[in-house]
């Protein structure tokens, strides 16, 4: 037996340099001249999304604590997707029959933030974890206003680490790690395992926000991703019963822009957004948006809105779902393919200042209860999802 | 450089998305140098709830979720992470 190398502890001093760096740290935040008093908030959601043969049930809580002011914030969020799924087509023989199944995923995630004077600082931690997928990331931010605080610029980073696996036989625990497939040098229908079952990725976006008039606030988003590793489903089957393959590397550009108009004496304001994005797999996207804000009396707000969006297809889509053994790759994939879909929501929002009135209800002030439907419309039969209902409900309340 | 893995077309994605590019650092630098600052008192407006993105901070997070599960487009949401075998 090899023995294993015995843990050495680090010398004392640099513990004691590294408490030191900590504290020190600690304490130049907190002697910071104190800005204006933020509020600590906890925020719970329960969200639904329905589509053809999936739906899930998302309870979600979030806290957010000043300490003691918004020189250091932290804040943490805990999720549950209940995710029941009827098992279709191809996926239904990898699982073990057409059945209706039900899994579940939770996510955490551990925020910290520090805004002094004209900078913001913050960085997270988040570990997801389901039965066949994990995944951890952590992301920092950088933002700095300007010009007397109607401009922010600002710059985001995250790193993702995700894990696949594929349940064998639909017996839970049993998982095998999902490398996905890639073809020999020497015979291309010759697919073997891929390096490694680990898909990392890594986002970088900057932004930029302008108060442009008293009434208009504007705003640009420029956006990238790299991500190496498995990324078909790998359960799923294209239809003469090949696997997935999908490239191991996708690099995409997101360019997105959005302003905010308010119409004082209407009590309205107009919200268009539009987003763009391409990547390196062959596929363009485009989502105009338009949301109409309107506050019926100072206590309730509606939000309407509609999006378009539109795709068309990857290289490797195949317009009738058949592919030969040589094909590189290959996919079922619906979202790889053209298609266009229609988005239509409502949302009401309620605060509850006025009934915070009465020494017994005044822990509501600052609180707001919040609903919202939207439909999602796609128009074409081959796109296997179909239409979507998403719902949710959300109350906030400060303490 | 973006290059298309099947067919090797840097052109085509530097086509498409190099005129957005250049048009968003010029859009920038429009804003940064040409717009008269809004003094703090004129900021009313600019402080209602439904003019302040941060308060969708949490909306934005599950429709950028549902999306990625939808569509093959990304973004627009602000900074992500987190991963989901349900695509």
């Amino acid at each position: 037996m090899i023995p294993l190398p015995q843990r050495r502890s680090p010398p004392r001093f640099a513990r004691a340099a590294a408490l030191a760096a900590l504290l020190l740290a600690a304490l130049a935040v907190l002697s910071w001249p104190s800005p204006v008093d933020a509020e600590d908030r906890i925020l719970i959601r329960g969200n639904y999304y329905r589509e053809r043969s999936t739906r899930v049930l998302q309870p979600y809580i979030s806290f957010s604590k000043d300490l003691p002011d918004e020189r250091l914030t932290i804040g943490a969020d805990y999720l549950m997707d209940v995710i029941s799924s009827a098992s279709i087509g191809a996926a239904a023989l990898q699982l073990g029959g057409d059945k209706v199944f039900t899994e579940m995923r939770h996510e955490a995630v551990l925020r910290v933030a520090s805004r002094l004077r004209d900078w913001s600082v913050g960085s997270f931690f988040r570990y997801s974890t389901e039965t066949d997928y994990e995944s951890r990331s952590f992301g920092l931010s950088l933002a700095r206003d300007l010009r007397q605080k109607t401009i922010t610029v600002g710059a985001n980073y995250g790193y993702t680490n995700d894990r696949a696996f594929r349940i064998l036989a639909n017996v839970p625990g049993v998982r095998i790690p999902w490398k996905s497939k890639v073809p020999t040098q020497d015979d291309p229908s010759d697919f073997v395992d891929g390096p490694s079952n680990v898909l990392q990725v890594h986002n970088a976006s900057l932004g930029y926000n302008h108060v442009l008039t008293r009434a208009l606030l504007a705003s640009l988003q420029i956006e990238g991703s790299h991500a190496r590793g498995p990324q078909e489903n790998p359960y799923r089957r294209v239809r003469n019963g090949m696997e997935e393959v999908h490239p191991l590397l996708r690099r995409r550009l997101a360019v997105s822009g959005s302003a905010r108009y308010a119409v004082p004496k209407a009590r309205l304001v107009f919200e268009p957004r539009y987003r763009f994005s391409a990547d390196d797999w062959g596929i363009r996207t485009h989502a105009p948006q338009l949301r109409l804000h309107i506050r019926v009396i100072p206590e309730l707000r509606l939000r309407a809105r509609y999006r378009y969006y539109t795709q068309n297809a990857s290289d490797f889509w195949s317009a009738t779902g058949d592919y030969s053994a040589t094909d590189r790759y290959r996919t079922a994939d619906p979202k790889m393919g053209a298609f266009d879909s229609h988005t239509a929501g409502l949302q009401i929002t309620y605060r509850f200042d006025k009934l915070a009135k009465t020494p017994t209800t005044s822990w509501l002030r600052g609180s707001w209860i919040q609903a919202t439907y939207d439909h999602v419309f796609v128009d074409r039969d081959e796109y296997r999802f179909g239409n979507a209902r998403i719902g949710s409900l959300a109350l906030s309340v400060p303490f | 450089m973006l290059t298309c893995p099947q067919c090797g077309s840097v052109a085509v994605m530097e086509r498409t998305v190099g005129p957005l590019l250049r048009a968003c650092v010029a859009t920038t630098l429009l804003g940064t140098t040409g717009c008269a600052i809004t003094p703090p008192s004129q900021r009313g407006l600019l402080a209602q709830p439904e003019m302040d993105p941060a308060l969708e901070i949490e909306e934005e997070t599950f429709h950028s979720h549902i999306e990625a599960a939808r569509e093959a487009g990304f973004g627009g949401h602000g900074a992500q992470g987190g991963g989901c075998g349900c695509g």
